[in-house]
C-alpha cells in the first residue's frame, strides 16, 4: 500500500552521476516502478547535481529528504519496496552525513561536504573550465532554452520573484523585484527618454568583489564561467536587454582569462550574439575591467567607471534599475546571485524557495579564512549556524584554541562572539547580532586575536578606500582611525571610547554610500562585545591577546638566557646589559621594541609580555 | 526551424563520450591551486603520462572544490570507481600517483 504522503524521487543530474561511466538512474526508476504499478503515483524529477558526487549515482526521496547514493537496480528496488511503498527509508543505503568518506577521508571531515549543499558552485572542480562541452553534458544552456522556447520574459521574471532569491553582493535585494523594475517603462524622470535605439536597456554583472579575504566570485567564475554567461542572457531575455557587461577587476587575470574563453565558445555555438538558438533574440556580453577600489563595486560608482568616468558613488534614487547606464535601465546583480537563475529556471521555483529560511531563501557561499582549520569556499543552505559552519565544515579553532569572534560581511560588517554561534546565517539573524551577511568573508578569529587590533584593521582598510566624495566619511574615518591608533598605543583616555561611538554614529548616518554608512561597524561591534579589551588598552596599557606591540615589552627569561651576548651585540639602542655567560636584561625605558634581539636569540629566552 | 531544446541536444551530441575505462585526473587549477603551485603539478602529470606512453589518461584542469588549504589536489576517477582525491601534491607524489593508480591500478593508500 502507498502511503498517503506523495512522494517524488529526484535524480541527480551532476557530473559524476551523468559521467559516461556512471549509470542512469531514470529508465531503471521508470522500469521499476512501472513494475510496480506505481509510475502514476511517484515523481521522477531531474535535478541540477547535488555536488556529493562521491556518491554518485544518487536520488533524493522527498519530502523526506532522504538521500541514497552508490546505487544500482537492486538497490533501487529496496528502495522503492520499503521506503516509498513501506514509508520506511533504508538506512543502510542512506548517505550518512549526505557524503561517503572512503574517498575524502584525507578531507579530513566528511562534514566538511555533508553540511553543504552546492548549487551556484555545483560544477565547481568539476568541470573543466575550459571546455564549453563539459558544461554542456552539466545540463548547460538547458535553462536558456527552456526561457525562449516555452517561458515569456513576463514568466521568467515570476519565476525568480516567487523563487524568493535575494541579491547576494551585499545588501540583500529581491532580486526578481530588482528585474521587474528594469524591465518596467522606461519613467524616470519623467521625460523623453534621450537614449538612441529608445528603451535601451542593460544588463551587468557586478565582479569587482573588493573585501579584503573574499574570494567567493573569483573562485565561482574559475571554476564555472560558463554558468554566468547563461545567466545573464537569461536576464536579457527577460528584461529585454541586447548588452551585458561583466566588471571585473583587472587582479583576476585568470577569471577574466575563462570568461573570455565561455564568451568566445557561447558565440561560436550561437547562444550569444544575434539570434540566439535562431529564436530572433539577440544578446552580447562585453568585459570591463575594474582598477581594484573597493568603491567601484558600490553600484553607481561602478557604472560611473564603466562610463569612463572617476569611480564615484551618487545619490539614488534614481536607481540603476531606472537610469543606470548611460541612463539607461539597467540590471544590476552579483556573480552568485547570477549563478543561481540557471539553477532555478530549470528546477522551478518552488524547489529554491523549499531551500533556506523564511526570508532568506537558497544557499550562500563563505570564503571560509583566519584560524580555521579547513580554509576554503563553502556554499550551505540558508539557516546553517555559524557554530556549523566553523566546527563542523571548518573543523574548529586551529590548534585547538579558544574561538574568540567570527567576523562576516567584511569591512562592512562586524565581530560576532561566542554567545551568538548559534545564530543561523540569514539577512536578518546577522544584523541581530550585530554583524550582517556581507558578500560572503568569513573570517574566525581565536584567543589571540586583539580586537581593537581587528577593529583597526578594518578602519586602515575603508579609511584608504574612501572615495572622498563626502566630509563624514573621508574625514569620519581618518579621526576614527586616530584614535584607534592611540589606543592600541598605549595612548587612549577613557572619553576615547565615548568618542568613538559617538563619531561612529555620526559617520553611519551623514555617509552617502554603503561604504561610509557602514564602516563604523567594525568599532561599533567590537566595542559592544569587546569593551573590556578597548579598556584593558586604556587603564591597564596592556593588550590582553599579545598583539598591540607597543604595549608589550620585551624580557628574557632567566632561566633559559645563556648569556650569549648576541641580543646585547645587536640591540640597536643598548637597552640590554648582562655580562657574558650570566643572564642578561632588557631595560624597558631604552628599548624601542625592534625585535632584532629576539631574532637573534639562539635559546628563544626572549619573549613579549 | 528547429527549437531551442533541439539545437542544444544538437549540440551535446558532438562531444563522443570518453571511454569508460579512461583515467580522468583532475587537477584544481584555479587561483588558489596555481598559486600552491598546481600548475606544476599539471605539467608533471601531463609529462610523466605522456612519457609512460599512457594512452588511457586524461588530464583535465578544473576548478576550487572548496579546500584551499589542501592545493594543489588532483582527483582520479574511472567509470564507477570510487573517485580518489590526492591532496598537498608534490612531483614525488606525482610520480608514484602515475606508476602506482594509473599504471598499475592501485590507489596510493599511502597518501589518503
Ligand atoms: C562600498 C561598496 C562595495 C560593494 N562591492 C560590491 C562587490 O564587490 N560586489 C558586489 O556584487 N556588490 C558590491 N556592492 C553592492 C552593489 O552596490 C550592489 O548592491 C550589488 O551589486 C547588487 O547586486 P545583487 O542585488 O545581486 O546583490 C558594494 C556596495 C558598496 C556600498
Ligand atoms: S560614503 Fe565615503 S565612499 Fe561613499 S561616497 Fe561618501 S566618501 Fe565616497
Amino acid at each position: 500500500m502507498v502511503e498517503e504522503i506523495k512522494r517524488k524521487i529526484v535524480v541527480c543530474s551532476g557530473t559524476a552521476c551523468t559521467d559516461p561511466g556512471g549509470k542512469r538512474l531514470e529508465p531503471m526508476l521508470s522500469k521499476i516502478l512501472q513494475a510496480r504499478g506505481l509510475e502514476d503515483q511517484v515523481e521522477i524529477e531531474e535535478a541540477v547535481g547535488y555536488g556529493l558526487c562521491k556518491n554518485c549515482p544518487m536520488i533524493v526521496v522527498e519530502p523526506d529528504e532522504v538521500f541514497y547514493g552508490k546505487l544500482d537496480e537492486a538497490k533501487l528496488q529496496k528502495i522503492i519496496d520499503e521506503h516509498i511503498i513501506g514509508g520506511k527509508p533504508v538506512e543502510d543505503l542512506r548517505v550518512k552525513g549526505s557524503v561517503d568518506t572512503s574517498s575524502i577521508r584525507m578531507l579530513g571531515s566528511a562534514d566538511f561536504f555533508g553540511k553543504q549543499l552546492r548549487i551556484t558552485l555545483r560544477n565547481c572542480g568539476i568541470i573543466d573550465p575550459e571546455s564549453f562541452d563539459d558544461y554542456l553534458q552539466m545540463r548547460g544552456y538547458e535553462a536558456l532554452a527552456k526561457v525562449i522556447e516555452s517561458m515569456t520574459p513576463e514568466q521568467v521574471i515570476e519565476e525568480i520573484e516567487r523563487s524568493g532569491l535575494r541579491g547576494r553582493g551585499g545588501g540583500g535585494y529581491p532580486t526578481g523585484l530588482k528585474w521587474r523594475q528594469t524591465a518596467a517603462v522606461c519613467s524616470y524622470p519623467a521625460r523623453e527618454c534621450p537614449t538612441e535605439p529608445p528603451e535601451q536597456r542593460y544588463v551587468i554583472c557586478n565582479a569587482d568583489e573588493g573585501d579584503p579575504g573574499a574570494f567567493m566570485d573569483r573562485s565561482a567564475i574559475e571554476g564555472d564561467p560558463f554558468c554566468l554567461i547563461e545567466a545573464m542572457t537569461i536576464g536579457g531575455y527577460a528584461i529585454g536587454a541586447n548588452r551585458g557587461y561583466i566588471y571585473v577587476r583587472a587582479e583576476y587575470p585568470l577569471a577574466i582569462k575563462r570568461l573570455e574563453y565561455a564568451i568566445a565558445g557561447a558565440r561560436q555555438r550561437g547562444l550569444l550574439g544575434e539570434n540566439i538558438f535562431g529564436s530572433g533574440f539577440s544578446f552580447d556580453i562585453e568585459i570591463r575591467l575594474g582598477a581594484g577600489a573597493f568603491v567601484c563595486g558600490e553600484e553607481t560608482a561602478l557604472i560611473a567607471s564603466m562610463e569612463g568616468r572617476r569611480g564615484m558613488p551618487r545619490p539614488r534614487p534614481p536607481y540603476p534599475a531606472q537610469a543606470g547606464f548611460y541612463d539607461c535601465p539597467t540590471l544590476i546583480n552579483n556573480v552568485e546571485t547570477w549563478a543561481n537563475i540557471p539553477a532555478i529556471i530549470l528546477n522551478g521555483w518552488e524547489w529554491f524557495s523549499n531551500l533556506g529560511t523564511e526570508k532568506s531563501k537558497g544557499t550562500k557561499v563563505f570564503a571560509l579564512a583566519g584560524k580555521i582549520k579547513n580554509t576554503g569556499l563553502v556554499e550551505v543552505p540558508m539557516g546553517t549556524t555559524l557554530r556549523e559552519i566553523i566546527y563542523d565544515i571548518g573543523g574548529g579553532i586551529r590548534h585547538d584554541k579558544q574561538f574568540k569572534a567570527v567576523q562576516t560581511g567584511g569591512p562592512s560588517g562586524g565581530c560576532i562572539p561566542e554567545q551568538f554561534l548559534d545564530t543561523p546565517v540569514d539577512y536578518e539573524s546577522l544584523m541581530r547580532a550585530g554583524s550582517m551577511m556581507g558578500s560572503g568573508g568569513m573570517i574566525v578569529m581565536d584567543e589571540d586575536t586583539c580586537m581593537v587590533d581587528v577593529a583597526k584593521f578594518f578602519l586602515t582598510f575603508t579609511q584608504g578606500e574612501s572615495c572622498g566624495k563626502c566630509t563624514p566619511c573621508r574625514e569620519g574615518t581618518k579621526r576614527l582611525l586616530e584614535i584607534l591608533t592611540r589606543i592600541t598605543e598605549g595612548n587612549g583616555v577613557v572619553e576615547d571610547l565615548e568618542k568613538l561611538e559617538k563619531l561612529s554614529n555620526h559617520v553611519k548616518r551623514a555617509s552617502l554610500c554603503g561604504l561610509g554608512q557602514s564602516a563604523p561597524n567594525s568599532i561599533l561591534s567590537t566595542l559592544q562585545n569587546f569593551r573590556d579589551e578597548y579598556i584593558a588598552h586604556i587603564e591597564a596599557k596592556h593588550c590582553p591577546a599579545g598583539v598591540c606591540s607597543a604595549l608589550l615589552d620585551y624580557v628574557i627569561d632567566p632561566d633559559k638566557c645563556v648569556g650569549c651576548t648576541l641580543c646585547k651585540k645587536v640591540c640597536p639602542v643598548d637597552a640590554i646589559t648582562g655580562e657574558p655567560k650570566n643572564v642578561h636584561t632588557i631595560d624597558p625605558s631604552v628599548c624601542i621594541k625592534c625585535g632584532e634581539c629576539k631574532k637573534k636569540c639562539p635559546v628563544k629566552a626572549i619573549y613579549l609580555d | 526551424m528547429a527549437k531551442p531544446t533541439a539545437i542544444l541536444a544538437e549540440l551535446k551530441r558532438k562531444k563522443k563520450p570518453g571511454a569508460e575505462e579512461y583515467y580522468r585526473v583532475r587537477v584544481g587549477l584555479a587561483t588558489c591551486g596555481i598559486s600552491a603551485g598546481a600548475d606544476k603539478i599539471r605539467e608533471e602529470f601531463d609529462r610523466l603520462v605522456k612519457e609512460s606512453g599512457l594512452k588511457n589518461v586524461e588530464v583535465i584542469p578544473t576548478g576550487c572544490v572548496g579546500r584551499c588549504d589542501l592545493e594543489p589536489m588532483a582527483e582520479v576517477t574511472r567509470g564507477a570507481d570510487t573517485p580518489v582525491l590526492y591532496v598537498h601534491l608534490t612531483p614525488e607524489k606525482v610520480a608514484r600517483i602515475v606508476r602506482e593508480h594509473l599504471i598499475e591500478g592501485k590507489p596510493v593508500e599511502e597518501f589518503f
